[in-house]
């Protein structure tokens, strides 16, 4: 059963923030979406949870969860979605609070939204859920505001803020980005955790793909607006078939003394939209035919789709996806 | 700000000091300005008097003595709440001050009210708005009020209400004639009548209000107005609002929790504007004949009689500081954020 | 205390007995370093280390309340005002934020003319020719110096702050947290280029960063911080090949960076977080996280120890295990 496809085109005041993006959540499924600065991933999350800003337009697609195209639903219903069956986790947990209010205060106004109970219960909740995500000494600092907090702590509040919804799908947008690096393992573990627990999905978005790694059974690699390649996690870590997947690996695993790979140029300025392959120009076997055709996201190998034509396809797997705008 | 105790009481400790030493500098201010002004014996017993009662009424009012002296006499008299005596009215100024506080207050309460009220829903209007017809016309009236001369309008109000349309009464204080018969609780006149029971004379109290009201709100409404847009504007865009939207948080609360966040900015803004409306609305109070404080004030300057003057004075410093005072400790308790400076 | 490794001549950089507080907080605790000639030094640690404290120290942007900081030999933390221009040019830095660093309303040739300032008596033709070289050396375009930051991508911004600073000929740049703002797969672009005006110009670096890989290809030697102190330094293959020091140890687990296999455990992790109230503990600031804490891990202070090669650890479980058994550091079982 697919919970959750996603398929769109996206333009953000003149940029074409995203160009056909084609993703698949099912049931139980812990998702990775990699990506840099200027990939598209956070539009895609918020485009998923229709809480883009007022000058994004959604030129096409659908967003299917649970049968339901997200992109039709009216504000109403889609208040009634946010929280109950879809959760968000953002970054920088800190500024996700409200400076003037108690931690516990606002994950009790989420637990009254969605669960009812008055004031007393709420709270009694509140801190309960508090400690299902190991906040230290609950009952006591959950009178505690944002700023008194470290942002691992503040990062374990937003979790309980999304168990207490208990959603379908859980989407974790940079959640580890700013902690420390001894933090976000515990921050990582929590969400896996959580997630099991519930039953719930995983969309687990960040540019650091060792932390998608630890969390996600597969991965989506996104570039310029674009879904370059996905896989299982261990596959795409072990042998990443697009140009652009591969550079990023040897940028984090090809360090060494005096030795610090990167991939050449910078993204590609998504004010006009790309003609052809997207990463043609930083990639290393690119050919003449790459900057005329925008490649489809093809099976490339056995449940592993790459969007480029110099990767030979293996074995005959079937053609292109279904939903997938190439 | 954590209610910490010591911390807390220390907060306490130095903004009371604070205002004690404010009030202090202010009342010697207006000591030694005032006895620059020019000679007051020639106030009492006129210019063409004698040396010999020149002399006797300086030494009446104490101005042969040393400066310090004077200055030692002043703050005592200050401190036991004797002003001195109004040559106008012939009583103490204390006594006409407290007669006339009443109805200076009661103008600047409903004004106030007002305002706020008016002005926290149409800031909050705007904001969410944002650009659209209701966001305009909130700007629109803003930058009338801000723009427009006080004296100029409420002239202008009383030409087009009384004058030519004959909806308001006239603009002659604060009741209809023959109309004081209630006892006098509070000297609020609307609670006043109410408890009465005197429906007509609360009428009559209510209608003459409405003028003056109108254009004391009218003016002061821009500022509260700018204030909630702009944070509200700033607070919606953020990542906290941001946030409680995706968790499924409906509008309202999301409304609230903005509302929450601008609180200091806000009580302290209300506290200006009411510091302002009791000590310093002069004009209207004129042009309205209201028998406040602020009409008061100019009786007295035109007649060259400055011990109610300076007793205003010394009372509008008690009610900023005192206000200023109430703000910063509810702000502190309102916003965590605050530490101890 | 650690005594600075001797280089030759004066080390460019030595910090000597350094503390810092602010009010309450200390965030630097008797540190002592050097940085030498044409050397970088890598100072590595997360939030509450006080890596970033110590640049700003380095600096003079931040005043020590103990110990010295030196430059080629000359005390640099009482200097005097005058003097500080000269430090200036001698000392730069280039931070992490590229769009922080730079005045939006200027263009990108007026904030580096801003810095040519630092130099002295030089007419106006030849600092727009010194700019121009050094937006050149940065593999910038030239029309970069016409436009204002915000057209500018992250990575192009870094590369214009480091050609900012290197207009004043500096002999030592202390850059704080330089690629953490800029995408992984261009991270290596800047790093690589450091690298490159280094063996050019011999200029020294203070690199601060609380990402390994970036200090693991750059840096000559590394410094470990946690809770304002040194807990192990060493040179580059030392630290990252044999790291001895449980917080390096757990760094280099959490981050990924496998030394030679089998050199990290599983017990290489820590749990709870950093509070600032461990500074007070009487023993090591690390016990109530460490997996490898005893008794009197808790109890007493510890000194940095040289345990060979100028590879200072400050560990009892370290310093202990070597004397009964030298296996422990080396192969990582206890």
């Amino acid at each position: 059963m697919k919970d959750l496809i996603v398929d769109l085109y996206n333009r953000n005041a003149a940029v074409h923030a995203l160009q056909g993006v084609g993703l698949e959540v099912a049931a139980g499924q812990r998702v990775g979406l990699v990506g840099e600065s200027g990939s598209g991933k956070t539009m895609t999350v918020r485009s998923i949870m229709r809480l883009l800003p007022p000058q994004a337009v959604v030129r096409g697609g659908r967003i299917l969860f649970d049968g339901t195209d997200l992109l039709t639903q009216r504000e109403g219903s889609m208040e009634r979605v946010r929280g109950r069956k879809i959760g968000v986790i953002f970054q920088n947990a800190q500024l996700a609070l409200n400076p003037v209010m108690s931690v516990g205060q606002q994950v009790a106004d989420v637990y009254r939204r969605h669960r009812g109970g008055n004031k007393g219960q709420a709270w009694t909740a509140a801190v309960e859920m508090l400690g299902r995500v190991a906040f230290p000494k609950p009952a006591v600092k959950a009178r505690a505001y944002p700023h008194e907090l470290s942002g691992g702590l503040c990062q374990r509040v937003l979790v309980a803020m999304s168990l207490v919804c208990s959603p379908r799908l859980l989407i974790a947008d940079e959640p580890t980005t700013g902690l420390d690096v001894t933090i976000q393992r515990q921050v990582v573990d929590l969400i896996v955790e959580m997630t099991a627990e519930l039953d719930s999905a995983l969309l687990f978005v960040s540019h650091d793909i060792d932390i998608v790694a630890d969390a996600c059974n597969s991965i989506a690699v996104m570039y310029a607006g674009r879904i370059v390649e996905t896989g299982p996690t261990e596959a795409i870590l072990s042998d990443p078939l697009h140009p652009y997947s591969r550079g990023l690996l040897k940028s984090l695993r090809g360090v060494s003394r005096e030795h610090m790979p990167f991939i050449a140029g910078q993204a590609p300025d998504l004010s006009s939209p790309v003609v052809g392959c997207a990463f043609a120009n930083r990639c290393e076997i690119a050919v003449e035919t790459c900057r005329e055709f925008r490649p489809p996201l093809e099976a490339k190998r056995h449940g592993r789709w790459v969007s480029c034509q110099r990767v030979e396809p293996e074995e005959a797997t079937g053609g292109s996806r279904d939903g997938i705008v190439a | 700000m954590r209610r910490g105790g010591k911390a807390w009481s220390k907060f306490l400790l130095t903004r009371a000091t604070t205002v004690l030493f404010v009030l202090l500098l202010i009342s010697s201010a207006t000591f030694f300005i005032t006895r620059h002004l020019g000679n007051p014996v020639y106030l009492i017993v006129g210019a063409q008097a004698s040396e010999e009662i020149l002399e006797a009424a300086r030494q009446e009012i104490g101005l042969d003595r040393p400066i310090h002296e004077q200055y030692l006499l002043y703050l005592r008299s200050v401190a036991s709440g004797n002003f001195g005596v109004s040559r106008f009215t012939y009583n103490p100024v204390i006594e006409d001050i407290q007669r006339r506080l009443p109805a200076t207050l009661e103008l600047a309460t409903v004004a106030l009210l007002l305002t706020t009220i008016l002005g926290v829903i149409g800031g909050m209007l705007a904001a969410v708005s944002r650009g659209g017809i209701i966001s305009k016309t909130i700007d629109a009236v803003a930058s009338i009020g801000v723009s427009v001369d006080r004296p100029w309008f409420a002239l202008m109000l009383i030409y087009v209400f009384y004058f030519a349309l004959g909806l308001a009464p006239a603009p002659v204080g604060r009741i209809g004639t023959g109309l004081t018969g209630f006892p006098q609780v509070t000297g609020f006149f609307l609670i006043d009548t109410a408890l009465a029971g005197d429906w007509v004379a609360f009428v009559s109290a209510a209608r003459h209000m409405l003028l003056p009201v109108a254009v004391l709100a009218f003016t002061t409404l821009p500022y509260i107005l700018n204030l909630v847009r702009a944070n509200a504007t700033a607070a919606l865009q953020s990542s906290y609002i941001e946030n409680a939207r995706a968790f499924g948080l409906p509008k309202v609360t999301q409304y609230r929790y903005v509302l929450r966040n601008m609180l200091p900015s806000l009580l302290t803004l209300v506290a200006v504007n009411y510091a302002w409306l009791i000590s310093a609305n002069i004009i209207v109070e004129e042009i309205f004949s209201w028998p406040g404080l602020g009409s008061y004030t100019i009786q007295a300057m035109h007649n060259s009689d400055y011990d109610p003057v300076i007793a205003v004075v010394l009372l509008a410093a008690i009610v900023y500081t005192g206000l200023y005072f109430i703000v910063d400790v509810l702000s502190a308790m309102v916003d965590p954020r605050w530490t101890i400076d | 205390m650690a005594s600075s490794p001797e280089v030759g001549s004066p080390p460019t950089i030595k910090v000597e007995d350094v503390t810092k507080r602010f009010g309450k907080l200390t965030a630097l605790h008797r540190v002592s370093f050097g940085i030498g000639e044409g050397e970088t030094c890598g100072l590595v640690g997360e939030s509450g280390s006080g890596k970033t404290t110590l640049g700003r120290c380095v600096l003079k942007l931040l005043r020590i309340d103990a110990g010295r900081i030196e430059f080629r030999g000359k005390r640099i933390d009482n200097l005097p005002e005058r003097a500080f221009r000269a430090y200036r040019r001698s000392v730069q830095f280039v931070f992490q934020n590229p769009l922080a660093s730079f005045n939006p309303f200027y263009k990108i040739e007026t904030s580096l003319l801003e810095n040519t300032r630092l130099n002295p008596g030089v007419t106006r033709q030849k600092r727009l020719e010194r700019i121009r070289s050094e937006i050149e050396r940065v593999g910038l375009p030239k029309r970069v110096l016409e436009v204002k930051p915000t057209r500018l991508s992250g990575g192009q911004l870094q590369r214009a702050a480091l050609a900012r600073a290197l207009v004043t000929d500096p002999s030592f740049i202390v850059l704080d947290e330089p690629s953490s703002a800029l995408d992984i797969s261009t991270r290596g672009q800047i790093i690589t280029l450091l690298m490159d005006i280094q063996r050019e110009r011999g200029v020294s670096y203070l690199i601060i960063s609380h990402d390994l890989r970036v200090v693991r290809s750059i840096a000559h030697r590394v410094f470990v911080m946690y809770l304002g102190e040194i807990v192990e330094s060493g040179s580059n293959e030392a630290v990252f090949e044999s790291p001895k020091h449980p917080y390096t140890r757990a760094l280099l687990r959490a981050s990924k960076m496998e030394a030679p296999a089998g050199v990290l455990q599983a017990r290489d992790v820590l749990h709870g977080e950093v509070t600032q109230a461990d500074v007070a503990l009487p023993g090591c600031k690390l016990a109530p996280r460490c997996a490898y804490a005893n008794d009197r891990c808790h109890e007493e202070l510890q000194a940095l120890v040289d345990t060979g090669d100028a590879h200072m650890v400050r560990c009892w479980r370290t310093t202990e295990a070597r004397a009964s058994s030298p296996e422990w550091v080396e192969r990582g079982r206890v």
